[in-house]
């Protein structure tokens, strides 16, 4: 009998794709969104059509004004100058202001940006606390008499680029001089404290550049798929416009099968777009599938279940078409903003955090994170994100199926 | 004729509309039955509740001593159902709609590719099977929706008004598939408001009104209900103030007609022809103008009118 239902599923199925690709309207805008999207990401980031070594398809101009002459300010130049997204011309000379307006089709510019160490560097550094060396995001230190200048024109992201990578250049050419501090460190309870809950930054050439499309993209995709929930009331109110639902209800047909039946297309569907997301999120942002990408495959199947079994749900109760826009679009916006789709989770307060909970959303993103940006991720942390999105997915289908079945079309 | 299909005191309730109240008859295998009443009678909410789709509130469907509510799916094997409203699938072609709603029936193979032709060449519509749905005109879309509910060979087949506007060849092509049908063995249920079209197909019918049964019996036993009746109408300024009216004879007048009813019991026909005679006598010696002499035989839709009313439905 299982297997009879299956089949019965299966052939709802497989009339469901055959519409769908009769549809081809449809078809190529649920396809073609999540690329047009990515390109309107990329483009309102300039990281579109970017190499993952360089995020302005070029390696960055730098220099370096070095005005202390000293040792950790030449440390801290040979530093800036071995990492691969820098070309860097180190001058010992002041030179004059950057061109605050400059004019486009110009020759090319020299520099992107301008790195002006002052002649205390050294002096005022070597009186700042280790702890403050090396939490200096987090006590909001600043790096003492360095002046960081950005082309005016130049990408908006790219000021907060350059700032993250003389930071961590910053540390890596103060290390001496904590080790010299490190006792003393020791001593201190509160640095230990906030140096144990610190995240390291990271330091590779695939990091940094990438972070933000590790939070857009895996976003952006959970988004995305959630918006199913509309195309699916779509669907149902079609159906049941047609009369073709109440046909199905008169056959042998249990309403589970029926309800299996019509979820299966869009899984699919929901699948096929996600990898085309995170597709055009490695090839046009170079972001990096993280070191097990085979595990993004379970976060991206439950995913799509707890979507399309929501919107299976939803779709069982709306009855017009304008309800399926108001209340769908209601429900996929509401979901998202308390998720962390639109906003990452850790900007949020505390409360809201744990409320995004609620969502499958929040789920799956967690996973996402987990996977894309920890260098070791954890895979019972993916595997938990997944029974809960699986729960999801049992809870919407059980919803579901008591209206489908109580519900006269 | 054993009982195929056994309603009893079937109730359904909307809010505080009483759409089926106590209703109860039965249906014979092989047996058309006829379902007639005004718009909003409850024929659709009782086809729904026959065909599983709605639960009564009160009462049972049984299909073959089981309840078609409570028992497993597969006994929706037995029925066929032809709903009111169209129910294909318009980019499906013909054949592709057949293939999948008779596999629904788990009708496959061979077998399901013989019946999807046997189907469409019931219906008139084999040499159109691979266009697709949506560009078939009203009467062919409603032969479709037909065909598609007797893939499976149903042994009872619902009709909810099969024959809603499709134009007239369409609508004798449909009744000739369902006579068809009957003849060899199918049981016919047939809801709708076309009188000549129940009676074209049925031998037992149910008049029902307001979600009640009004009468229930066989076509002949409902038409002896009736009178023959002959009409004759006279201009409305006739002096017929001073005609002497045999008896049996009821008189309408208005302005611009009067009106004459002789009506008679079925087999009964001397007297009446008696008061008909005398009275055309009467008109024929003042020299007044006869507009219209009409005979009425026995009618469903006089009973039909008789019973339920000339007011307006909504």
């Amino acid at each position: 009998m299982p297997l009879r239902n299956d089949m019965d599923a299966l052939r709802i199925t497989l009339k469901d794709v055959r519409l769908l690709i009769r549809d081809r309207r449809a078809l190529v805008v649920l396809l073609i969104l999540p690329l047009v999207l990515m390109a309107v990401i990329g483009s309102s980031t300039g990281r579109l059509m970017s190499r993952s070594d360089s995020w302005i398809g070029r390696k960055i101009q730098m220099q370096i004004v070095d005005q202390d002459q000293s040792e950790l300010s030449r440390r801290l130049s040979e530093v800036l100058a071995t990492d691969s997204r820098l070309e860097v011309s180190v001058d010992k000379q002041e030179p004059p202001e950057l061109d605050a307006t400059p004019q486009r089709d110009t020759p090319p510019v020299a520099f992107d940006g301008q790195i002006v160490i002052g002649p205390e560097f050294q002096t005022r550094t070597g009186q700042m606390p280790a702890e403050d060396l090396l939490l200096l995001d987090r006590r909001r230190s600043k790096i003492p008499d360095i002046k960081l200048t950005v082309r005016p024109e130049s990408n908006p992201l790219l000021d907060d680029h350059l700032r993250l990578l003389l930071e961590n250049a910053f540390r890596k050419a103060s290390i001496p001089l904590i080790w010299q501090q490190l006792p003393a460190l020791w001593m201190s309870d509160a640095a230990t404290d906030d140096m144990r809950n610190s995240q390291p930054e990271p330091d590779s050439a695939s990091d940094g550049s990438n972070r933000v499309y590790r939070f857009v993209v895996p976003a952006y995709t959970v988004l995305f798929v959630f918006f199913l929930v509309t195309v699916m009331g779509r669907s149902f109110i079609l159906e049941r416009e047609l009369g073709t639902l109440r046909r199905l209800r008169t056959s042998p047909i249990s309403s589970s099968s029926i309800l299996t039946g019509k979820t299966l297309p869009f899984l699919l569907l929901s699948v096929i777009q996600t990898f085309i997301l995170l597709a055009a999120g490695r090839l046009v942002f170079g972001m990096s599938w993280g070191v097990r990408p085979w595990l993004i495959l379970p976060v991206v199947v439950s995913t799509s279940l707890a979507a399309t079994t929501l919107g299976l749900a939803f779709a069982a109760f709306v009855r017009t078409d304008s309800q399926v826009s108001a209340i769908g679009n209601l429900i996929v916006l509401a979901t998202a903003g308390i998720s962390g789709c639109l906003v990452p989770r850790n900007w949020m307060p505390e409360l809201s955090q744990k409320i995004s909970l609620i969502t499958p959303h929040a789920w799956s993103l967690d996973a996402y994170r987990e996977l894309l940006t920890n260098d070791d991720p954890d895979v019972g942390t993916v595997a938990v994100c997944c029974t809960v999105l699986i729960l999801f997915t049992v809870l919407f289908f059980a919803v579901a199926l008591h209206r489908f079945r109580r519900r006269p079309d | 004729m054993g009982s195929l299909l056994q309603v009893t005191n079937l109730s359904r309730k909307f809010d505080s509309l009483q759409a089926v109240d106590a209703v109860s008859f039965h249906v014979g295998a092989g047996e058309a039955f006829g379902l007639l009443g005004p718009n909003g009678a409850g024929k659709s909410t009782i086809m729904m509740m026959l065909s599983g789709v709605l639960k009564p509130d009160a009462g049972a469907v049984l299909l073959n001593g089981h309840s078609v509510h409570t028992s497993p799916r597969s006994l929706r094997h037995v029925l066929g159902v032809v709903p009111q409203d169209l129910a294909i699938y318009p980019d499906l072609t013909a054949a592709e709609n057949l293939r999948f709603f008779g596999s629904l029936y788990h009708v496959t193979g061979n077998t399901l590719r013989e019946r999807v032709r046997e189907a469409l060449e019931r219906v008139g519509l084999w040499d159109r099977r691979n266009d697709r749905a949506g560009h078939f005109s009203g009467g062919m879309k409603r032969r479709l929706n037909f065909s598609a509910a007797i893939l499976h060979r149903p042994s009872l087949l619902i009709l909810d008004e099969p024959t809603v506007g499709v134009d007239p060849q369409s609508r004798r092509h449909l009744l000739d598939c369902v006579r068809s049908l009957q003849k060899n063995g199918t049981a016919i249920i047939y809801a709708s408001h076309y009188m000549e079209e129940v009676e074209a197909v049925c031998s037992r019918v149910a008049i029902m009104d307001h979600g009640r049964i009004l009468k229930c019996d066989t076509l002949a036993s409902l038409l002896s209900l009736t009178d023959h009746e002959v009409e004759l109408q006279l201009p409305g300024d006739a002096p017929v103030d001073d005609l002497e009216l045999p008896t049996g004879i009821a008189i309408e007048q208005d302005s611009d007609v009067v009106t004459f009813r002789v009506t008679a019991d079925s087999g009964t026909s001397a007297q009446p022809n008696r008061s008909l005679c005398a009275l055309v006598t009467q008109i024929s010696e003042r020299g007044i103008p006869l507009l219209s002499l009409q005979t009425h035989q026995p009618s469903l839709e006089r009973l039909f009118l008789a019973l339920t009313g000339t007011r307006l439905r909504d």
